[in-house]
């Protein structure tokens, strides 16, 4: 056995054996380059179909319209422009934080809190990641705070 | 200790370590590039809301802004957002060029990611949006001067006329 080990040329194999040590590495930052850029647009594209939701859900008359309208302006924005967001793994969430309370609601209200123009609406946006690699974070989530513009209330 | 003669070999391992540390260098260069677009997407969209629902929350019956109103709902909103998360700060301050315009400016801060190799701590995004109150009741809706050059939409359901510009554009939002 020894005899056949010492017949084996191994500076022959040096260059391969090189680079198998290597790439490991190598690979390592191509898959979290790619994660990166993923987290990022990801990010960005969140940051978007926030807005937009946000912007969509305001000028609802009620809130029960602002939350189906803020999810699927949300929902619809996300599919069509990013990777590696599992399609069932949008969530989004409209909250009334502050504005008038018992004063005869003007549509369904939230937090005992009518929905009319003054209130102040929290909108936010949880989505899941399909991730390359099993580091980083799971979900992305962003919040936004706006003001209801609808309907205007009759002691305005 | 046997000293290691570099000369030998492919160089696999030495092109490798190279190309790793390049790959390292850019991907640092992106996660920052990555962090300056953010920055610049929570400044121009909490700019546009804020100013919004400013604009709104401010416009009387005969389309001025009550300027009290407004700054109080510009603070408000500031405050609130400025809450949600520490890798951001945001700074508002509003202004009243006419009775019925109102400026809203916005600079935004994001920390960077590595600040010895940046040469810096912080980045900030300037956001400058112009919010003019517009009678949508009046029988011609006439785009000002100052707003030449940007689109109009009509929404002929409702009957609002809205023309908007986002980012440092102009602004107008009849309510």
């Amino acid at each position: 056995m020894k005899n056949k080990l010492k017949k084996i040329k191994w500076k022959n194999g040096s260059s391969l054996l090189e680079f198998a040590i290597i790439l490991p590495s190598v690979c390592m930052i191509l898959f979290a380059f790619i994660m990166v850029a993923q987290l990022a647009l990801c990010r960005q594209t969140l940051e978007h179909a926030l807005y937009l939701s946000a912007r969509a859900a305001v000028v609802c008359e009620d809130y029960n319209t602002a939350a189906q309208q803020m999810n699927s302006v949300a929902v619809a924005t996300i599919r069509e422009s990013t990777f590696g967001v599992d399609d069932n793994g949008i969530s989004t969430s409209l909250t009334l934080v502050a504005g008038t309370t018992g004063n005869g609601a003007t549509g369904s209200s939230a937090n005992g809190i009518t929905w009319e123009k003054g209130a102040l609406a929290e909108c936010s946006i949880t989505v899941s990641l399909q991730k390359m690699l099993a580091i980083g974070p799971d979900s992305m989530s962003s919040k936004i705070y706006v003001m209801v513009e609808r309907p205007v209330p009759t002691y305005y | 200790m046997k000293k290691i003669d570099w000369k030998k070999g492919s160089g696999v391992l030495l092109l490798g370590t190279l190309m790793s540390i390049l790959g390292l260098f850019l991907m640092i260069l992106v996660m920052e590039f990555s962090n300056i677009q953010y920055c610049n997407t929570i400044s121009t969209t909490r700019t546009d809301a804020i100013a919004d629902s400013t604009a709104i929350y401010a416009q009387s019956y005969d389309y001025m802004y009550n300027q009290r109103q407004a700054e109080t709902m510009s603070e408000m909103l500031t405050a609130y957002n400025n809450s949600i998360s520490t890798k951001y700060d945001i700074e508002t301050s509003i202004s009243f060029p006419e009775d019925d315009v109102l400026d809203l400016t916005c600079v935004t801060y994001v920390h960077t990611y590595y600040p010895q190799l940046m040469g810096k701590t912080l980045f900030y995004i300037k956001n400058d949006t112009t919010v003019k109150s517009v009678d949508v009741y009046g029988d011609i809706f006439v785009v000002p001067e100052s707003m030449s050059g940007h689109d109009s939409l009509t929404n002929s359901s409702t009957g609002d006329n809205v023309v908007e510009g986002s980012g440092e554009g102009i602004s107008s939002i009849g309510d």
